[in-house]
């Protein structure tokens, strides 16, 4: 009896140990349904997302970076219908002096992103109305004199757009691919992080990953800075395995280092350095997911982004965790990393919806509904042997009792 | 006859100085127009526009805003104000109505044109951000402290102090 018994509670340690182990891993159906909870949330109960008012974001932060985060998954989705509001809004800011933005290069950056997320050319993006010819690359970075008036964001994003696909570079640029990684790189700060300020910045060293990464492990230099920038981020990573920005603890930082692991081929689930009891930014992340899908920035107070209301969903929030989940998803499945449309299709005139791999994310959004996933599996046979366990041991009680009162 | 064609024309001319003196309004129409006007028993709140720290960071300005009627000499904008708080008023709000009163050119990025879904002050006076080196921008304080709220969200109480700073040093500005 007894050597059943032991044997018997033998199962659930085992089934625990390899909980335990796979606990830190999603799978590729999980983070879909993280990714589509995020979309459903924004859809709000339309058909598309990119339909009635959202179109007015089109241009904007408010808006830009959806078509990026729902191309990654391949959802269908009306890129067409963004791309035409896009193109409208641009042609409109042209008509002004400014164009898109006096000080602030990145609105080209950002929007040289989006539209080749909804598959534009972003060097025919659209006409003005007087019939010139809109090239976001020459506007944005080749020509952009003071490209970094805002601030090293300027830099950061100019590289990252330079580095979407393989542009020829204009002869008279006043800003090229080296000219930027040489800025970059003499900017990185003492202890290996960037920033807009002198402290090292979370999000802002991510980002600056981000554009270092197609040089990663080909240029020696590039890839000194990156180690040293990655040393930090291991070092400053939290206890829960998630990031704070100014001593607040928040999603976006958290999701700004998923992206830029993922940019330079690192496992942000698995990866040593960056587990810590444990747990992955990867855990932090979902941490702040909310029951309507959606994410929030932080559950605490933080003065530096005052419209963000703690604990409740945040538009940035659900941008930058769509965009990590997607940069863990191309990861899985062996696609380009997030920023790299280089062997993406690009065309005058968009995509209706995304054709690279339609049925995939939306395939294993179904199987995810009508399956268990594979942490229900585990609780299902832990929560199983458990019950086996207690079974045996009330059975081998009442035995007891009843020898004792024979 | 005389007497009574002239107490006539007395009685209309009387009417007509008076119907002529005076204005009348609804109940609605009085409060409308005297909304702003500063009672004894009146909520009030107090408004500032400052942009001295540009006095310390003069070489980082543009050249075109470096004229008194940009950058004030001592880099006042416009001195405490007082002004009656209507109810809901946000922090918004109570600057619009304070640079349209004055005659201060203001420009702001609405709230659903941005990820933070608050209303974005760009510009005061000309001044806008990065006007004065990277770190450069608007803020806004209620009784000397940064709120938890960006502006349009912010609702005022009575007696709150708003001051709106152009900060040329982003990591000092909190």
């Amino acid at each position: 009896m007894k050597k059943i018994i032991s044997f018997i509670l033998i199962i659930p340690i085992i089934f625990s140990f390899s909980f335990s182990a796979l606990a830190g891993s999603l799978s590729e159906q999980e983070i879909c349904a993280v990714a589509s909870g995020i979309a459903e949330y924004k859809r709000n109960g339309k058909e598309t997302m990119f339909s009635g008012s959202f179109l007015e974001s089109a241009g904007s932060t408010a808006g830009d970076w959806y078509p990026l985060g729902l191309s990654l998954f391949g959802f269908n989705e009306d890129y067409k219908a963004f791309l035409s509001a896009l193109r409208d809004n641009v042609r409109e800011r042209y008509e002004s002096d400014e164009k898109l933005s006096s000080d602030k290069a990145t609105e080209w950056h950002r929007i040289i992103i989006s539209s080749l997320a909804c598959g534009a050319d972003p060097e025919n993006f659209c006409v003005t109305k007087s019939g010139d010819t809109i090239n976001l690359l020459a506007d944005g970075v080749y020509y952009r004199k003071n490209i970094a008036r805002q601030g090293i964001n300027g830099y950061i994003w100019g590289l990252i757009a330079l580095n979407t696909r393989n542009y020829a570079e204009p002869k008279d640029a006043v800003n090229t691919k080296d000219s930027i990684l040489s800025e970059l790189l003499s900017r990185q700060l003492e202890n290996g992080g960037w920033s807009m300020t002198k402290a090292a910045d979370t999000d802002i060293t991510a980002m600056a990953l981000i554009a270092l990464s197609p040089f990663y492990g080909k240029n020696d230099e590039v890839t000194a800075a990156a180690d040293k920038a990655l040393s930090l981020l291991s070092d400053i990573q939290l206890e829960n395995g998630g990031y704070a920005q100014s001593g607040i603890e928040n999603s976006e930082s958290c999701a700004e280092v998923i992206t830029a692991l993922c940019s330079l081929g690192i496992d942000p689930e698995n990866d040593k350095r960056f587990i810590k009891n444990g747990l992955s930014p990867v855990d932090a992340l979902l941490s702040y997911r909310l029951n309507n899908g959606s994410f929030t920035h932080s559950f605490v107070y933080d003065k530096e982004n005052p419209s963000a209301v703690c604990g409740e969903a945040n538009d940035m929030s659900c941008q930058q965790a769509l965009i990590a989940l997607g940069a863990l998803y191309k990861m899985k499945t062996g696609g380009d990393t997030v920023f790299d449309f280089s062997a993406a299709s690009v065309n005058s005139d968009g995509f209706d919806s995304v054709p690279k791999e339609p049925g995939a994310a939306q395939k294993a959004l179904e199987t995810l509904n009508v399956f268990f996933s594979d942490a229900d599996k585990r609780k299902v046979f832990v929560s199983a042997a458990l019950l086996i366990v207690i079974a045996v041991l009330v059975l081998s009680f009442i035995k007891r009792r009843k020898k004792k009162k024979q | 006859m005389k007497k009574d064609i002239l107490i006539v024309f007395a009685v209309i001319l009387a009417l007509a100085v008076f119907i002529g003196g005076s204005n009348f309004q609804s109940v609605d129409e009085y409060y409308l127009v005297h909304i702003d006007d500063i009672e004894d028993d009146s909520e009030t709140v107090f408004i500032e526009i400052r942009c001295d720290d540009i006095l310390n960071h003069l070489d980082d300005l543009d050249k075109s805003l470096n004229s008194p009627e940009y950058v004030p000499s001592d880099g006042v904008i416009l001195p405490l104000t007082e002004y009656v708080l209507r109810p809901g008023d946000t922090a918004f709000d109570l600057l619009s109505r304070c640079i349209r009163r004055n005659r201060i050119q203001m420009e702001y990025q609405g709230l659903d044109k941005n990820a933070f879904g608050s209303v974005y002050i760009q510009s005061i006076n000309y001044i806008y951000e990065f006007s004065c080196g990277p770190q450069s921008g608007w803020i806004f304080t209620v009784n000397g402290e940064v709120p938890d709220k960006g502006c349009s969200a912010f609702e005022l109480a009575d007696g709150d102090r708003v001051s709106w700073i152009y900060s040329c040093s982003l990591d000092e500005a909190f």
